[in-house]
């Protein structure tokens, strides 16, 4: 149903009216059915039920004057599509979700005996955590970069796991390894060494990266 | 022309409510296209295609509902999540929000960044080069540390090196190594309160 706000003209009859009014009528009760609490609904009128936002596109410019904050959603490179905000005062937009979530599998040594668990998320300006545990020694002490997806380490933390005696001053040695993943170079592991008077043990890891 | 919901009475004349009643249809188009894709749009139409908020004050939220709206702090509009039955709203957005390219082609990344989590709570990450035994390091912007930690980035030359935090006091941290009298390049992670 298409709704016309230029009706209706002064020549038509109220017979004639009647059409494009119910016609306008229904058009508005269709569009504010999508996302939104029916127009017919009598409770919570004017409340959404969800939100759907299609992309916007590259170069559209949102405005957003002093006292606003927007929301919207762009096709990211690489990616799906995202959500953006932007504060007040037509400030610098930024990406607040980032990347597809999809499951990471346990990487298993050659019994199959799980020696990474690997969780991932991420924060507003497009920043990686990549978290979990390295459980078993595999052929060398490494956390696997998985989904490889980081152009940039910015920062890595470890602390062992179990009850071992430690002192409190741990010494992670870690060289980050970049490799080329779809002709894209990415961060895909860490070596890591243990101090030299110290047996490797398993640990607990969190690697913060730029996508 | 703004919106008139008083309009036709039963006493108008038609030739007087014709460009009263066109007058609301054209009103209700235009704040409809604020925010939203436009009625006629087949394929998205009631969808948004951004959402504007303005500042409100805590709302009031049933047992089957929650609300997502703005409200300033620090003079700075930011974003909230009102969780039902009207409980404490979560922020979820900060302006404390530094990532990504210092300089590009090639491209460098800036050595320490940092982003939020909803709480909010500041998340801090970056390497220090040459850092040494005692030194304290400041993080900005400002917050009351929660959690710092550091890892010693490998280099041959050093001799089992070990690495540590102390002090954290607001926003800062005293970095520790051993031995202390070699410096050391360091990664740390640290995540804060405002």
């Amino acid at each position: 149903m298409t709704f016309n706000a230029d009706t209706p003209t002064v020549q038509t009859t109220f017979d004639q009216w009647q059409v494009s009014f119910q016609k306008n009528f229904q058009a508005m009760s269709d569009s504010f059915k999508v996302n939104h609490v029916a127009l017919e609904d009598p409770s919570k009128t004017g409340n959404h039920n969800l939100l759907q936002m299609p992309e916007q596109p590259e170069d559209r410019k949102i405005q957003t004057n002093i006292g606003d904050f927007a929301i919207f959603t762009r096709l990211v490179e690489d990616q799906t599509d995202q959500v953006f905000m932007q504060y007040e005062g037509n400030q610098p937009e930024f990406q607040y979700t980032n990347y597809q979530l999809y499951s990471i599998k346990d990487r298993l040594d050659n019994n199959k005996n799980v020696i990474q668990k690997t969780y991932f998320t991420t924060l507003p300006g497009n920043l990686m955590l990549i978290f979990g545990s390295v459980l078993r020694k595999g052929s060398k002490w490494q956390i696997r970069l998985t989904p490889p997806a980081m152009k940039n380490i910015i920062s890595v933390n470890m602390t062992l796991i179990g009850t071992f005696p430690v002192a409190p001053a741990i010494a992670y040695e870690v060289t980050p390894i970049k490799n080329t993943v779809d002709e894209v170079d990415y961060f895909t592991s860490i070596d890591i060494m243990f101090q030299k008077d110290r047996d490797a043990k398993p640990f607990y890891y969190l690697v913060m990266g730029n996508t | 022309m703004s919106y008139n919901s008083n309009i036709p009475q039963g006493t108008d004349p038609m030739i007087k409510s014709q460009g009263q009643i066109r007058a609301n249809y054209q009103a209700i188009n235009r704040v409809f296209l604020e925010n939203h894709v436009q009625m006629n749009n087949d394929e998205f139409k009631g969808m948004h295609d951004i959402v504007n908020f303005r500042a409100q004050p805590d709302p009031t939220t049933s047992a089957t509902q929650i609300a997502l709206f703005t409200n300033l702090v620090g003079g700075q509009t930011q974003l909230f999540y009102s969780p039902s039955n009207s409980q404490t709203p979560i922020q979820l957005t900060s302006s404390a929000l530094s990532t990504g390219l210092q300089s590009t082609n090639p491209d460098i990344y800036l050595p320490e960044q940092y982003s939020f989590l909803p709480g909010p709570f500041i998340v801090y990450g970056g390497k220090i080069t040459g850092a040494v035994d005692g030194q304290v390091k400041v993080l900005a912007p400002t917050s009351t540390l929660l959690y710092a930690g550091v890892v010693t980035i490998f280099k041959t030359a050093l001799n089992n090196p070990q690495s540590f935090t102390s002090n954290l006091v607001g926003s800062s941290f005293t970095i520790n190594l051993l031995p202390n009298t070699t410096p050391q390049d360091i990664y740390y992670f640290a995540i804060g309160k405002p």
